[in-house]
């Protein structure tokens, strides 16, 4: 080293060491990069790599879709597609495949993880009118809440948020959107859309839709990555349970939110009821279809349930989204080949072709085999969820490569089949019809709140 | 982000220490090649300490190795040209005596 230094030299020097500093503070916390959002229009704020579109990125043919009976499916109709001795057979299994493997010493299937999977879905009640117990503005002479749809939106984005919820869309009911209202609810009553009525009404048969009520709110609720992992266990199946029964909660106040400001929501009755959850949360951007047949978003993956009711609420409706997710599904196919039932389709490309009358089709996806599904549920004895663990999208989004590689899929298709390769082979190494992760190990981790980061997928948090 | 500020405070001074030292002679190509290898660095620990967090230790040390050995190798090959210099300057000096 120089034994003097001119003041000039000193000053160049010290800019070299601030400069570094300044580079390293920009690029260092580079976690950051993922969450530089976009606020595309006000209300739903997405990732950079999700783009939005007109029409969703899966093909609908609106002409081959008509409302389905909620009893078509296997959650409800399991019993219509199968012979009866069969269907006694695996009911019996499935009534005590948990006990019998606790009795094996089975790991997640313990004592305790079985008697917190039942505790999880203890939780308020849900209906179809909502509770009564917020007071009408009318009530206490106050008026009621005005505003444009944007900041009808807005509002019930920011209150569904505070209630639970994770992301938020809208989606206005045309002559097409309308058909993914079901014909008739699980429990058989008949929802019917009257143009006769202002106000919903339930009587012992039917549920009726005002159709001025022209708005649907669409929004998830976060699973958490952690308890899936664990699928499938009763430790695993415990963390679908907790989302479908905080969202009771979450739709009640919200029901409860829009009475008191002067409107009403007509909710799912029960788990599942009302309309097809996916179908709207696609439309309305939340994600978009996969070859779980579900919806996967740009935030959470698949590690989110979907929920939706029905509002004569004037809002702002969401756009679709393009963040490459089923484009990555045509070349990834982790979720089949680790799926121990085979219910899931291998096939590179969607199609219309459906795999048993429990899908309606009319929609371009991978459909699957639900009582494949259903079947192996009932030979574990609890849900399973194996594909939502190891699809590529579920990822906690702290280590920067997610941001990295979600980027890299939503802008090109050219390095998918590359990634889910490697995704596998950082991510899923367990087996088949195994638990990706230890199911006695979650009992010692310093689990967060819901096993949620409620800070993931938002801007603002 | 204090660690970041640390870390940019190390760097500026290492690279005011190479800048400054007689014996220590860098071409351009090797301020790209350090500058490429802090940027694998980073990246290495920055996403081995989120897949640690997120509790995924097979993806953490994979990561840390996919971007830390590109790194090391970036800055061996610089010592290893900064070793050379050096060795021809003390060559030229001992020859001068
Ligand atoms: S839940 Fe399990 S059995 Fe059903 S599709 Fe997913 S991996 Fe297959
Ligand atoms: S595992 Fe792969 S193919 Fe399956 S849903 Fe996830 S991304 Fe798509």
């Amino acid at each position: 080293m120089p034994s003097s230094l001119t003041r000039r030299e000193l000053l160049k020097d010290m800019g070299l060491l601030s400069m570094g500093a300044a580079t390293i503070t920009a690029l260092g916390p580079i976690e950051q990069l993922g969450e530089s959002w976009g606020d595309k229009p006000g209300i739903l704020v997405r990732p950079p790599w999700a783009r939005t579109v007109s029409k969703p990125t899966v093909e609908i043919d609106w002409e081959a879709i008509y409302r389905f009976d909620e009893r078509n499916t296997v959650r409800r109709g399991w019993s219509k597609y199968m012979d009866e001795e069969a269907f006694k057979a695996v009911q019996e299994q499935n009534a005590v495949a948990a006990y019998e493997r606790n009795r094996a010493g089975q790991p997640g299937y313990s004592t305790r993880d079985i008697a917190l999977y039942r505790a999880s879905g203890i939780g308020a009640s849900q209906s179809f009118l909502g509770p009564e117990n917020v007071a009408k503005p009318e009530e206490n002479n106050i008026p009621r809440w005005e505003g444009t749809p944007e900041d009808a939106s807005e509002m019930i984005r920011s209150a569904l948020r505070a209630f639970g919820a994770a992301t938020v869309g809208f989606v206005e009911l045309d002559e097409n959107t309308e058909k993914l209202i079901y014909a008739i609810d699980p429990d058989g009553k008949e929802l019917v859309i009257s143009e006769d009525t202002e106000v919903p009404e339930e009587t012992e048969t039917q549920r009726i839709i005002p159709k001025s009520a022209r708005w649907v709110i669409v929004w998830t609720v976060q699973m958490s990555q952690e308890g899936m992992m664990r699928s499938p266990t009763p430790v695993g199946a415990a963390t679908t349970a907790l989302t479908y029964a905080e969202n009771r909660a979450i739709q009640s106040r919200l029901q409860g939110f829009l009475r008191g400001i002067g409107y009403y929501g007509v909710g799912e009755a029960e788990t599942n009821a009302l309309a097809i959850s996916p179908a709207f949360g696609v439309l309305a951007g939340l994600g978009e279809l996969s070859r779980l047949n579900r919806m996967i978003t740009p935030e959470y993956g698949p590690m989110v349930r979907v929920f939706k009711l029905i509002t004569n609420l004037p809002l702002a409706p969401t756009s679709p989204i393009d963040a490459g997710i089923m484009n990555f599904c045509r070349s990834c196919k982790t979720c089949a080949t680790y799926c121990p039932s085979g219910a899931l389709n291998t096939n590179s490309e969607p199609s219309y072709e459906t795999q048993g009358p429990w899908s309606r089709g009319g929609v371009r996806t991978w459909y699957e085999n639900s009582l494949a599904c259903r079947n192996y549920w009932a030979e574990v004895g609890t849900n399973c969820g194996i594909c939502f663990a190891v699809c590529p999208f579920s990822v906690k989004d702290r280590a920067l490569i997610h941001s990295m590689v979600k980027s890299v899929v939503g802008t090109t298709t050219l390095f998918n089949g590359a990634l889910a390769e490697l995704s596998r082979t950082v991510y899923s190494p367990g087996l088949k019809d195994q638990p990706q992760k230890d199911p006695e190990e979650w009992w010692s981790l310093d689990y967060s709140e819901f096993g949620i980061d409620t800070r993931q997928g938002h801007r603002d948090a | 982000m204090l660690f970041w500020i640390i870390a940019g405070f190390l760097l500026g001074a290492g690279a005011l220490y190479l800048r400054r030292h007689p014996a220590i002679k860098l071409m351009w190509f090797d301020w790209l090649l350090l500058l490429v290898a802090i940027i694998f660095f980073m990246l290495a620990i920055e996403n081995y300490n989120g897949s640690m967090s997120e509790l995924e230790p097979r993806a953490a040390a994979v990561l840390l190795a996919s971007f830390g050995i590109p790194g090391l190798i970036l800055t061996a090959i610089v010592a290893v040209r900064a070793w050379r210099g050096m060795q021809k300057v003390g060559a030229g000096a001992s020859a001068k005596a």
